[in-house]
């Protein structure tokens, strides 16, 4: 076996996973707490408005941050999925479980968010345009695969039937990505980019880093609790089947 | 933006954003440290009286 394959299957151990994660899970939360709440006060109260959009630019410290997420969860969801299928990884149908209704979260918060910033700035509520409906489409594919993980009564095949619905969904994720400038869309482009230098004030940008770090901070904390809880939950019901 | 939103409205919406996220966030973090809790306490019994039943000469 490789050191790579080695060290791999080391922490697929449930056991050392739960005593290499609980202790972090603390710091991790409270570091979430003091960056969200930093970046969320800074971008409520002390960010200036936008020349254009106004006040309503607020809102963009939560929007963004949870679209990057509900992005970032889809992708943590099709690796789960390639794990399991390929190597039968025994923490990635469990973290799957786990990850899911957090990116539903996500998603359907920045849908709605999207919904109350685009009524005073675009005067609706919803278009029909590329980024929005497939962000939509990204909601749909997080309730599927909550649903269809829980479906069958063999759980091995519903975890089997979610990783393939996680691996083909992917797709969406470049049209949510490239749909601003594949299409003429209401939805404006990318205001920060990891190629380009951002076209955002750097005084509306600070929040919003602060805001998308506490959040996803936030998001792996909640998804590493959840994933001990199951865990947890496991050794429980071993325990007392072995007692009866 | 349209001219028929005003100062208050606008306010009105993003603290509606903010409300819902952030009852969302306590919602999701409520229910997973109670879910932990739960299962950590159930866990440290289990194996508590496990480990007495050992102990115990039958």
């Amino acid at each position: 076996m490789s050191p790579i394959s080695s060290w791999f299957h080391h922490y697929a151990n449930p056991g050392v996973f739960l005593r290499l994660v609980r202790p972090c899970l603390l710091p991790l939360g409270t570091i979430s707490v003091i960056l969200l709440m930093t970046g969320l006060i800074w971008g409520l109260c002390f960010s200036p408005a936008d020349w254009q959009q106004g006040e309503n630019v607020r809102i963009m410290y939560i929007h963004v941050p949870m679209a990057w997420l509900a992005s970032a969860c889809y992708v943590a969801l099709a690796l789960c999925g390639i794990l399991s299928l390929v190597w039968r990884h025994p923490l990635a149908d469990r973290a799957a479980i786990e990850i899911g209704p957090i990116g539903c979260a996500a998603s359907a918060l920045c849908l709605v968010t999207g919904s109350l910033w685009g009524k005073p700035s675009w005067g609706t509520w919803w278009v029909w345009d590329a980024r929005l409906t497939s962000m939509l489409i990204l909601f749909f594919l997080y309730l599927g695969h909550i649903t269809v993980i829980r479906a069958f009564d063999d759980s091995f095949r519903g975890q089997k039937a979610a990783a393939i619905l996680a691996i083909v969904g992917i797709v969406d994720l470049p049209i949510i990505k490239f749909s601003v400038q594949w299409w003429n869309t209401l939805h404006q482009p990318d205001s920060i980019s990891l190629t380009a230098t951002p076209t955002i004030s750097l005084s509306l940008m600070w929040p919003l880093v602060l805001c998308t770090g506490g959040f996803t901070l936030g998001a792996i904390t909640l998804v590493n609790t959840r994933l001990c809880a199951s865990l947890m939950e496991r050794q429980v019901q071993f325990f007392s089947r072995r007692g009866k | 933006m349209t001219l028929s939103s005003s100062w208050l409205h606008i306010w009105g919406f993003v603290l509606a954003s903010y409300s819902l996220t952030s009852l969302w966030i306590i919602a999701l973090a409520f229910l997973a440290i109670r879910r932990f809790n739960h299962a950590s306490r159930r866990l440290a019994l289990l194996k508590k009286s496990s480990a007495v039943k050992e102990q115990t000469p039958s």
